[in-house]
Parts: structure tokens; sequence; C-alpha cells
């Protein structure tokens, strides 16, 4: 005889939603629906485009090549870090920190109405609809990794081939915690997103300043002097600029990451993770409401 | 079954006992027979009448209500056994979505709660959860994988699932360009493909062509006899009886009646005519509240002729029917009539209002309720002209009987027909089966339902004309 299903109108106590091993089950079972979901989402994304999948690769080529042109040749600055020839320095300094950084912002930016956009999965088919958040961290990952390359690839040109680390086998490392960040925040702003609708215009404002409060395109040292220690502190030490700091030693200065920052941060995204997951568990059962 | 069900009658104390659960029987196997049971279900939504108060409730973590609340659905109880169907009808925002819903597992329920054994596929609706711009194909095993079957398990059922479908090329199209009845083919047939010990299908097959769903009704038939369990949600009541072995009734989101299908839906069917009188009752009340009185009164004395007391009979009461018999040619009231005889329907109207613009509508039907052929008063040249409260009138309507031997009905219609505008249009009295009769002994074949009238030649041809006729090729 099969199982037997009860569906009560007592809701689960709330500490049951804190289910660090239900987390992983449920994103592990659907890997298979997430990967479906992401890989489309990267086919959908230029649809109707002439050159369709190409843009994928297209549009962060020309736009290294923007920044090659107007940083590296008419603004002319640099970073001076590592061996990397004047003109491309600060292009694909840049480049690097914004790939990792963009990836977390692009999946703030959509997790508000990820779920309050879906409501034929919410109402009409039993869907597990915390796998929505995920299946856009995957794609925006998945984009990352070719940005990435084909920085890599400008890289190896640029530098004759002497540009390229072995801590490049590190970026896992640095990525880890970044897709465990994007992932909780997406969970809490895409439950809360359900509930309030005006969350995804306060969103998109925190994230621009989190834009600025990341060292994405000035040197930290440069621009906030040692009179404002509390702006350096939280500049310096936001888990996206060790990210990106880190993001940026292993691909471009052949350095370490600094390993006891990463650590801490990437203990702080999984405590990000399993709150996200809570969050948008213990509401999980009040969306179809809404809708 | 359990002693609940077998008595045949339409129990609603059952169903309200129900909210309070009862042990229904010590036996196990009975338990477990159960595929579906319902207890004491409700569903409440709070009208927010400002988004600040749907605010304040959730920061309040769900403890306080700040909205009016709104039960779409309560008290809902009942037992399905594996592999009965049970049909849910009701009208437009009774309750039966909400409550498949909650069976289905997309609506937590507020009270009560739902058992469930087995595997559910649930067709809720339009649209079903499928995703726009994915095509069919990647669709289908969208839906697999969401119900939890493995791409090699669904690359076994592929091929049944589009031959079920029949929608050709379109497998390999977006979803979001198939027309309703499309969507409703593949839903279905993902559905049914997938072999769920509990199907739920809401209002879905009425997009479909007939020959789909035809299909899909044989198909659920098949599925039903090897065990699987039905919730069927239908506007249709010749479906959900002919499917169904009982019925839940929703009104308000309350059930009235859970029984046998034919009692739920008769019972629905009656409501949905009562409420058209009701309110042409209402009107005529207030312009005239004695004639109103005298029309309530009406319905239970059906002594006078051959009106069928047993028949469906509705309309603002503005103007009634109130004899019918079919006599011969010589004006003797008869039961039974041979092909080609002539029937005279003999009718009194009455006009309980002033009355202009009147008209009667005769339909003959054949066993089933289909109407076969009819004409109206006006239609064949005749008038009423104006009738005064308390005026009647006999009507005698004269054809030759054409149908083939069986039992057949009589459907009348007095109505109101409309202005030069097109505007005033009224049902005043409306009686389903009027009278009824039986064809009997036809002399000759009769083919089909009906005949009408042929002449056949049939000549000779000489030979060398034949090379000039048209050939068929």
């Amino acid at each position: 005889m099969s199982e037997l299903v009860i569906r009560s109108s007592e809701p689960p106590a709330l500490w049951e939603h804190f289910s660090p091993v239900g987390m992983v089950r449920s994103i592990w079972s659907h890997r298979e629906l997430i990967r479906n979901f992401a890989a489309r989402e990267l086919v959908e994304r230029h649809k109707g485009a002439m050159l369709g999948v190409a843009w994928n690769i297209m549009n962060p080529l020309l736009t290294l090549a923007v920044y090659t042109i107007v940083f590296g040749y008419i603004f002319g600055q640099r970073w001076g870090k590592g061996n990397i020839p004047d003109q491309f320095d600060f292009p694909l300094t840049f480049f690097a920190g914004n790939a990792l950084f963009h990836v977390f912002v692009e999946c703030a930016n959509r997790a508000p109405t990820m779920v309050s956009s879906r409501s034929n999965l919410v109402r009409k088919v039993v869907f597990p609809l915390e796998i929505l958040p995920v299946t856009a961290v995957w794609a925006a990952f998945i984009q990352s990794l070719i940005t990435l390359g084909l920085l890599l690839i400008v890289l190896l040109i640029a530098t004759n081939g002497a540009g390229l680390h072995w801590q490049i086998v590190y970026l896992p490392l640095v990525m880890l915690p970044l897709l465990m960040l994007s992932v909780g925040v997406s969970w809490a702003l895409s439950a809360v997103g359900v509930f309030i609708r005006d969350l995804r215009h306060v969103v998109v404002v925190l994230t621009q300043l989190l834009m600025f409060m990341t060292p994405l395109f000035y040197k930290l040292d440069e621009r906030i002097s040692a009179d404002h220690p509390v702006l350096r502190t939280i500049i310096a030490d936001n888990p996206l600029s060790v990210i990106v700091e880190s993001g940026r030693r292993v691909l471009l200065w052949g350095e370490t990451p600094d390993w006891l920052a990463l650590s801490w941060v990437t203990l702080f995204s999984a405590a990000v993770m399993l709150g996200g997951h809570f969050i948008f568990s213990a509401m999980r059962r009040s969306m179809a409401d809404v809708h | 079954m359990s002693t609940e069900m077998s008595d045949g009658g339409c129990r609603m104390s059952d169903v309200k006992a129900g909210s309070s659960p009862s042990p229904t029987s010590g036996l196990t196997s009975d338990i477990e027979n159960t595929a579906i049971s319902v207890r004491g279900v409700g569903k409440r939504y709070d009208i927010y009448s400002r988004t600040s108060d749907r605010l304040k409730h959730i920061l309040s973590v769900g403890t306080r209500h700040y909205g009016k609340p709104f039960w779409a659905l309560r008290d809902v109880s009942f037992d399905v056994q594996r592999g009965e169907a049970v049909g849910i009808v009701g009208r437009n925002g009774s309750g039966k979505s909400t409550l498949m819903q909650i069976i289905a597992g997309t609506l937590a329920p507020t009270e009560g709660e739902v058992r469930i054994r087995g595997r559910i596929a649930a067709l809720l609706e339009l649209g079903s959860g499928f995703n726009p711009q994915f095509t069919g194909r990647e669709n289908v095993y969208l839906a697999g994988s969401i119900m939890g079957l493995t791409r090699r398990e669904m690359d076994d059922k592929f091929d049944a699932i589009a031959s079920f479908a029949e929608i050709g090329d379109f497998l390999d199209q977006p979803v979001e360009v198939y027309s309703s009845g499309m969507h409703a083919r593949l839903a279905f047939a993902v559905s049914v493909c997938i072999e769920p010990d509990i199907l739920i299908v809401d209002e879905i097959l009425s997009v479909g062509d007939a020959g789909f769903q035809q299909k899909c009704i044989a198909r659920m038939r098949r599925m039903l006899d090897a065990g699987m369990t039905l919730l069927f949600v239908s506007h249709s009541a010749d479906m959900v009886k002919s499917i169904c072995s009982r019925g839940l009734y929703l009104q308000g989101g309350r059930p009235i009646c859970f029984g046998p299908a034919s009692e739920a839906v008769d019972l629905y069917m009656q409501s949905l005519r009562e409420q058209t009188t009701d309110r042409a009752q209402q009107s005529l009340a207030q312009r005239k509240p004695e004639l109103a009185k005298d029309i309530e009164s009406k319905p239970g004395d059906e002594e006078s002729g051959g009106v069928g007391a047993d028949g469906l009979r509705y309309g603002t009461g503005h103007g009634r029917i109130e004899s019918v018999r079919l006599l011969d040619e010589q004006g003797v009231p008869r039961e039974g009539f041979s092909f080609g005889e002539s029937i005279v329907v003999e009718i009194v109207i009455a006009a309980i209002l002033d009355l202009n613009r009147l008209d009667l509508v005769f339909s003959i039907r054949d066993k089933a309720g289909v109407d076969l052929f009819g004409s109206a008063v006006v239609d064949e040249g005749e008038k009423f002209g104006p009738m005064k409260p308390g005026e009647r009138r006999l009507v005698k309507l004269t054809f030759v009987n054409p149908l083939a031997p069986g039992p057949h009905g009589l459907a009348l219609t007095l109505t109101r027909r409309p202005d030069f505008k097109g505007e005033g249009l009224l049902t005043l009295d409306h009686m389903d089966a009027a009278a009824a009769f039986e064809s009997v002994g036809a002399k000759r074949n009769v083919r089909g339902k009906v005949h009408v009238a042929v002449k056949a030649e049939v000549a000779a041809i000489a030979a060398q004309t034949a090379a000039a006729l048209p050939q068929s090729t």
C-alpha cells in the first residue's frame, strides 16, 4: 500500500522549517529540474535575437572591449598589481571583480518577483518552488563561468601566456561562498516578495548601494582615507568585497586568498543560505493564498 | 464500502458529522482502501481592504487577522474509496476548485485535514502548470520530473503520451502557441500516462472536442476499473452522471449533498432552476404580490391534463402552461401513435400578468433528451394577441408522426418574443417533459430517428447515352 500523505491545517512548528538536511536534499533531488530550468533560461535570454545563444559569449566580450578602450586607452587607469600590461590592467581587474559581483546582484534583483511572477507554478501544480531561486543562481553562475573563461583567454593573449597562475585552482573555494550567499539571499527575497510587492524597488536601490560599497572600480586605499575607519571596515570586510578580492587574487595576481577572511565569509554565507531556506520554507504554505 | 455510503440516500447528516472525526470502521482493510479522506476541511481567505493590513498580518507571524474573513470552503468531510469516481458539482465560486487544490496539495487548508494514499496527478483548470515558453516535449519531461519520475521512465512513457495527445508537430512548439484544446490534450495525456493512483480532473475536458472527450472518458473508465480513484469536477451534468458513482454538491463553500452521483447532480440542477425562478418571482412579487403567491402555490397541483409532474420546469411565471394533452385526429387522448398518424398536441395557456408578443415553442425529443424537431406557433403563422390576466388560450399543434419506434417526449416553452430592438426575450414557462408518448409499429423502415419524405426515382439508361453521363472519377 502506498504511503499516507496528510495535508493538515496545523502548520508545522516553526523550528521544523530549519532543516539543513532538507535543504540539501531538496536541491540534490531536483538537480535535473534545476539544470533544465537554468539551461533553458540561458537560451531564452537571447531568444529571437539573430545570433541567439552566441550573445551569451558576445555580450561579455564586447563589454570587455569597451572597458579596455575606455579605461585602458582613454583614461589610462592602472590597478598596479600583477604582471598585466598597462592597457589591460584596469579593464581586466574591474571585469574579473564584476563577473563575480554580478552573480549576486543579478540574483538579488530578480528574486523578489521570482516566485510571485510564476502563479501557474504556485497554484496549479505541486511544484518545488524553492528551486526557482536556485535555478536563477545556477544560470548566473554558468554565465559567470563563460565570462571568466573569456577573461582568461584575453589575459593569456595580453600577457603572452604569462598571466595564468596556478592559484586559479582555488577559484572553486571563492565561488562556493558566492553561490551560497546568492541562493540564501534569493530565497529570503523571493519569499518575502510574494507578500510585499514593493520589495523589488527597495532591492534595486540596495544593490546599487552595495555596488559602491564594494571596491569594484576603485582601490580601497586610494579612495577611502584612514580617517573613516568604519566605512573602511564595511567596504573592506563585507562578504562580497572579500569574494571579489579573493577572486582577483587567484585569477589575475597569482596570490592565494586571505584564508582567514575567506573562511569567515564561507561560514557567514552558509548561515545566510540556511536562514534563507528557513524563511522560504516557513512562508511556503501561505504563498498560494495571495495569488 | 463503509456503512456510511451503502445507503443510497443523500444524507447531509453524515457529512456534518464528519467534521468531528469519527472512526468509520475498525478494520484496517477499510482504512487501507480509503484513497482520500477529507475531514472537516475549511479554507479561509482574509480580504484586505488596505495592503497595510496584509503587512500587519504578516508581521504578526500569522497570529492576528486584520482582514475580513471569507470562507471559500467549510465543514467538508467525505471519504473516497480506492477505484471510486466522485463528481463534484456546484456553481462558480462554490469552492470546487479550492477543494481540489487542497487535495492536490497546492493550497493548505485552514481547518481540518486531508489524508491521501497514493500518487496524485491533478489537472487543475487550464494551464495546469505548463511553462509557456517551453515546448510541449520539454513540458512533458518537466511534468514528469515534478511528479518524481526519472528521465528514463519518462522516455518509456513519452510515445504513449504523444500518441494519446495527438497534437502532432506541435509537440515541438512552445506551449504558448497552443490552442486551449491542444493544451488540455497534452495535459490530460501526461496525467493519465504517468499512471497516478488518484486523478483530479477540474473542468479541463470541456475545452477538448467531442472526440477527445470521448477518448478521455474511455481512458478514465479503464483506469477506474484498474483501481484508480477519480475526482471529477464538471458543469456537465450528464458527464458526471455517466462517469461517477457518487457526487458531492457544494454551494457557497458548504457541502449540500454527498451521495449517489445522480442525486447530487439533480439537486444541483434543481437549485440552478430555482435560482432563475426565484429571481423572476422576486420581480413579480414587487409588482403584483397577490399573483406571486398564486404562482408559488402552483407547482404542486399538476393533476390537470398530461403535464408531467416529474418534469423539469422553470420560467418567470408571468404566463403558464396549464395543461397539455396528446390526441389523435378524432380528439381521443392517446399515448401511442403509429408512424404516419397525425398527432394533435392540445395546450391551454393562461396569463397571470398582462402579456404580449407571446409565442409557444415545442420540441420533440428522443428518449435521451435530444431535440429531434420542433416548431413554434409564430413560425407557423399564428398569433396569440395581447392577453389580460386570467385570460386563457387553447393551442392546437398538429403534425404527422415521422418518428422511429420508441419512447419520445415533448418539451414546451412559453416565451415572450424580443421586440423590434431585439430586447425583452423572456421565458415565461418552460417544461422539459410536458408530455410523453410512444411511437409504435412503423410499417416501413425508419432509418435514423426521424423520417423525412423522400422521392426516389430509378430509370434504365440506354447504352449509348451512358457514355455521355459524367464519370464519377
